[in-house]
């Protein structure tokens, strides 16, 4: 049965029967609402302090420190709640709650990944092994989180639709006053387009990154090497009817060149394979997509590489349509070594 | 086994001002019609044996300006190979030069401000993107070199008021001497042209040399060359 | 003042090399008198070229003065030696391309040096692969982001 509209949820056990997504958005909109009220009363009371105005009880002395540090204080707690609640989107509470349970039957990595210092200008995979995966070794990290630009968004929403509600206090007391600042509200008619618009941006991207559900790939083994066999395991939550969901192997070339006042990045996709497709299938809340197969590394590839200006970099692209979203794309980073018969020891 | 591939004659270790020479159309224009751009004597080809004759002929116009003068031009075409030129012309005839790059969003002038404490009558400052500097800040410029009685010499995008010491524009002429300099004999794909790949890089020498780059490069790998489509750049 | 003759020569007339193996290679200078020679550096190193700025690291070097030297004579046929590393492996790509040579400088008087390099292919050749049979869709072509 559809959890989406349930406004309560009951506890059974260590789940929870309410709907995630209502949960976020409910959890946003309270923190906001404490951001505007926090913004606009501070507003307020700066605006009755400077023009020592009658439209209120103007506090003083420790009184306006403490109302001060009052406003700041929601403002503050505004502005994080809704970056928190933006960031945690995405998040899986299965993933957590399987980290947690599994933390004990970890396997060790086998050999020990190697130095640095023994493949000069191949990039460490530090950062791509410190993750244990559910099903195989290693969870890989996703490139660019629809997380960051949420944030993004989220933060340039809050300060600008501040500056907004600051304004609009203003005008609303010179309007008041009978003393209209009709330049004033002007301006502030074409910043609160922008404001919405950047508001109904955030949600959009809200929507897209619950509705989609998070994609996840583990792979046995990393780092990877020329003609090693590989598993890969690829999960996609949400609630989709999905046209197409693909995984594709890729290769791409880096460089950048600085003359003068111009700067130049290019990027160049030199290999490209793809891995594995289905079509037409439906993917549930609860019963995310889950798929294993084979991946078998091209003979003779080059390495993955990385100077000061040029790059060699390999990645997992995750391609998913699904019927009303847009299509998507998330891009897994994974480090190739040169082939292994052929290594020595610095 | 396969010995290494030969270079690519378009990489840019071989097209950065500096490792390619600067090439002049065969007359210089009169100083009255310089303003108007460099369309006097474009009909004939460049002529790259008269480079030496030609940086001493801008150096003395020059001098005669009061050691102050801007190389104005678009986007790739030569202004700071020009500079690196008339910089290599300097320090043959003596003079100690001093290249600064300006780049957006980092702040040149206190870096130039510091140099400048170094600055004498036998300095010459080499200033790549001046139009990065504030106008008063250009101007302090000039009054410190003037004070100081060093020489100046910058690259611009658009005329900033400055004595106007070269205008440069790739015409399709000089574009084909460039690729005959790098690369004797090379020979476009069939269904590309020179003059095709200029007009869609808007006239931007570098961006033309850098799609020279990749047909190279694709002939190279033994590849079937592609399409160009001005619109292939896409995410 | 004559300009030096510089040669290198690898040792086997090998210019293929795997990781790990062990280049050995000899150079010498000719044309040119032993009190001219003020200093000789040889090292073995890589460098990126191609479409980006260019990037390179050396790997092994050495560098001689005329007390160093037998007879204090630099010219005299000298032997290098060194183990490869595992990478960065040479490369032939879209727009980069990585380069191993070896590279020998010398140093003359009035601050006039002169240089030989002789590349090298470290690893089996390695180029950018073409696309897989199965053409890629639309909405994925070979990317070409430029960003100026």
């Amino acid at each position: 049965m559809a959890r989406r509209f349930r406004p309560w949820q009951k506890k059974r056990g260590d789940r929870r029967t309410g709907s995630h997504l209502l949960g976020s958005v409910g959890e946003a909109f309270f923190f906001a609402a404490l951001f505007v009220t926090g913004a606009v009363s501070l507003a307020q009371v700066i605006l009755a302090r400077v023009l020592q105005s009658q439209t209120g009880p103007v506090p003083s002395g420790w009184a306006l420190w403490l109302v001060l540090l009052v406003l700041v204080s929601l403002i503050v707690i505004g502005a994080g709640g809704v970056i928190y609640a933006a960031l945690h989107v995405g998040a899986s509470a299965e993933r957590r709650a399987a980290l947690a349970r599994k933390a004990t039957d970890l396997q060790l990595l086998q050999p020990a990944s190697p130095s640095s210092k023994d493949f000069p200008t191949v990039p460490r995979d530090t950062n791509l092994t410190n993750s244990p995966g559910i099903t195989l070794a290693y969870r890989l990290p996703i490139a660019r989180s629809p997380a960051l630009e949420l944030l993004g968004v989220a933060l340039f929403g809050l300060l600008w639709n501040g500056v907004v509600c600051a304004l609009a206090v203003v005008a609303l007391n010179a309007h008041l006053a009978g003393q209209p600042d009709w330049s004033l509200t002007a301006l502030l008619l074409v910043f609160s387009l922008v404001g919405m618009a950047a508001i109904g941006y955030f949600f959009r991207l809200l929507m897209v990154a619950t509705g989609i559900g998070p994609t996840s790939v583990e792979i046995s083994d990393h780092p990877l090497y020329p003609g090693g066999q590989y598993k890969v395991f690829l999960t996609q939550s949400g609630r989709l009817a999905m046209r197409s969901l693909e995984l594709w192997l890729a290769c791409d070339e880096e460089a950048t060149y600085r003359q003068g006042t111009d700067m130049r990045n290019e990027t160049r996709r030199v290999f490209l394979e793809r891995i594995f497709q289905q079509t037409d299938f439906e993917i549930g809340p609860g019963r995310p997509f889950e798929h294993l197969c084979e991946l078998e590394f091209p003979r003779g590839a080059m390495h993955s590489f990385q100077s000061g200006h040029n790059t060699v970099a390999w990645k997992l692209i995750v391609r998913g349509e699904a019927a009303r979203w847009p299509p998507y794309e998330r891009t897994f980073p994974v480090i190739v070594y040169p082939d292994p018969p052929t290594w020595t020891s610095a | 086994m396969n010995g290494p591939a030969a270079s690519n004659p378009f990489a840019t270790r071989f097209i950065r001002p500096g490792a390619l020479p600067f090439l002049f159309p065969p007359a210089l224009p009169a100083p009255d019609r310089l303003a108007r751009g460099i369309d006097a004597g474009l009909a004939d080809p460049p002529l790259p044996d008269a480079g030496a004759a030609r940086l001493e002929e801008l150096l003395v116009r020059w001098r005669c300006a009061g050691r102050v003068g801007q190389i104005v031009g678009p986007h790739g075409s030569g202004k700071s190979t020009l500079l690196a030129a008339l910089t290599q012309a300097l320090v043959r005839a003596g003079l100690r030069v001093e290249s600064h790059t300006l780049r957006p969003g980092q702040p040149g002038w206190p870096r130039l401000r510091r140099a400048a404490r170094r600055w004498g009558r036998q300095t010459a400052v080499a200033v790549d993107g001046l139009e990065q500097l504030p106008w008063h800040r250009r101007w302090h410029l000039r009054q410190v070199c003037r004070r100081r009685g060093c020489g100046l010499l910058a690259t611009t995008h658009r005329p900033l008021g400055w004595p106007l010491l070269w205008e440069t524009r790739v015409t399709p002429e000089l574009a084909r001497a460039i690729v005959a300099r790098l690369a004797p004999g090379f020979a476009l794909p069939d269904g590309y042209r020179l003059e095709q790949l200029l007009a869609d890089q808007a006239g931007n020498m570098r961006e033309t040399l850098f799609a020279l780059y990749d047909l190279y490069q694709q002939g190279q790998l033994g590849r079937s060359v592609p399409a160009v489509s001005p619109d292939d750049s896409s995410t | 003042m004559m300009e030096p003759l510089i040669s290198i020569q690898f040792v086997g007339n090998k210019s293929s090399y795997q990781a790990g193996e062990l280049l050995e290679c000899d150079y010498q200078i000719d044309a040119i008198d032993r009190e001219e020679l003020q200093a000789i550096e040889a090292s073995v190193l890589w460098y990126t070229e191609g479409k980006g700025d260019e990037d390179m690291a050396v790997h092994y070097f050495e560098r001689r003065v005329p007390a160093d030297a037998e007879e204090e004579d630099l010219r005299r046929l000298r032997r290098l030696r060194t183990a490869l590393p595992n990478s960065p492996r040479s490369y032939t790509g879209m727009i980069l391309n990585i380069r191993w040579c070896v590279r020998v400088r010398v140093f003359l008087p009035r601050g006039r040096h002169a240089h030989l390099e002789r590349p090298f292919q470290l690893g089996t050749p390695v180029g950018a692969r073409l696309p897989p049979p199965v053409p890629p869709p639309a909405w994925l072509p070979a990317s070409h982001q430029v960003r100026t």
